[in-house]
């Protein structure tokens, strides 16, 4: 029986920002799917939560501490994993944070510190799996963007849009370093989801209806509505696909 | 003249003392369904938690020659908060809507009080800060 294109069964996954929010999600979406994934995040007590919670459901997770703005610790995270497992089919680049402040009232530490965590931590974790993964002549890089990479809104976070403007950048630019090494480079730009990140915008209802207001389907995102792109963009399906970016949005960017 | 059963859809509970104070000033005394959103399984506690405010936690205010009840809409964000309270509006049978306007969203003046008055069948009386 020939493997189904969209399988991932035995792939392994490493998903990083996995402890909370939408990394949770991707990680169970590929883990489901029967592929070994490896949690990393910096708080390792909620990464063990997440992995447990998994390996009471028979699938195969770990929890490894990362940091991604601290190169060593990514290098050495990358290393074991491929060690451990013997290759490293997928990365995951989730890990993010934001600030909100009026760009005049911004400190330039609060800038620093998002742009290393959403923009440069991608860049360190890329930069560490890449001769891994031209080495197998194979690999899946999936970045994790935002509608707010495409588009401006009102909220003041000047930041965060510029680093998820720059994912976007990053990832056409590293698709078409490594499209002649069979390895593929895209990103989802999910729109409005629950998140730690986005739970005072949800319980704050004059900023949900504005939300809302913007989004067509007028629905927030589902956490398990991002399993399926994930899943495509991990397995053969998406072999021809590179440097692209897909928007979960429930249509917000289209207006 | 504000008769009848009225809908209360508050945003927080602080706009609770606002309606009040609103409604004694114009000497209207309708019968009030206070009304709260409860944010419920919008997604499991390991992607977010979110946490609820009962309208009922926040009646210090002298509510003498009101009648009143107290509700709250299981919400999990799959429609508008407008939408979510006009359906509990018509649900319970109330003749207007009260709303107080965030009076902050100002780019695009879009708050559930905007949107209440777009959604709704039943008439708004929107409440400024």
């Amino acid at each position: 029986m020939t493997r189904d294109i969209f399988d991932v069964i035995d792939n392994v996954c490493l998903i990083t920002g996995a402890s909370s929010g939408l990394g949770v999600i991707m990680a169970e979406g590929l883990a489901e799917a029967g592929a070994r994934v490896v949690l990393a995040a910096r708080r390792l007590d909620k990464l063990r939560e997440v992995s447990d919670a998994l390996k009471s459901k028979g699938y195969r997770a770990e929890a490894v501490k990362c940091d991604v703005t601290n190169e060593m610790e990514v290098r050495s995270t990358i290393e074991s994993v491929i060690r451990n497992y013997g290759s490293l089919d997928m990365l995951v680049n989730n890990a993010g944070t934001t600030a909100v402040s009026p760009t005049a009232d911004l400190q330039i530490e609060d800038w620093k510190q998002v742009l290393d965590a959403n923009l440069t931590g991608v860049f360190l974790c890329c930069k560490s799996v890449l001769r891994q993964m031209m080495a197998q002549k194979r690999g899946k890089v999936v970045n994790i963007s935002s509608v707010y990479g495409l588009m401006a809104d009102i909220s003041p976070e000047l930041p965060y849009y510029t680093s998820k403007a720059g994912i976007v950048g990053l990832t056409r630019q590293l698709a078409l370093e490594l499209a002649s090494h069979n390895v593929q480079v895209n990103a989802i730009a999910p729109g409005f989801f629950p998140s730690e990140m986005t739970e005072p915008i949800i319980t704050d209802v004059d900023s949900l209806a504005y939300t809302l207001s913007r989004i067509p389907m007028k629905r927030i995102g589902m956490p398990q509505e991002l399993k399926g792109v994930i899943r495509f963009l991990g397995s053969r399906a998406s072999d021809y696909i590179t440097g692209q970016v897909i928007v979960v949005d429930g249509g917000w960017s289209l207006w | 003249m504000i008769s009848g059963k009225t809908l209360v859809a508050l945003r927080k509970s602080e706009d609770i003392e606002r309606i009040i104070s609103f409604l004694n000033r114009m000497g209207q005394h309708p019968h009030l369904v206070f009304t709260m959103l409860e944010f419920r399984d919008i997604a499991d506690e390991r992607v977010a938690k979110f946490s609820n405010i009962k309208p009922h936690d926040h009646l210090h205010e002298d509510m003498s020659g009101f009648e009143f009840e107290l509700s709250q809409i299981p919400y999990r964000a799959e429609k508008t908060p407008a939408s979510a309270f006009v359906e509990e509006a018509i649900k319970k049978n109330c003749d207007s809507i009260i709303v107080v306007s965030s009076g902050t969203n100002t780019l695009f003046r879009t708050d559930l009080a905007s949107t209440l008055a777009v959604e709704s069948p039943i008439p708004v009386l929107v409440v400024q800060q």
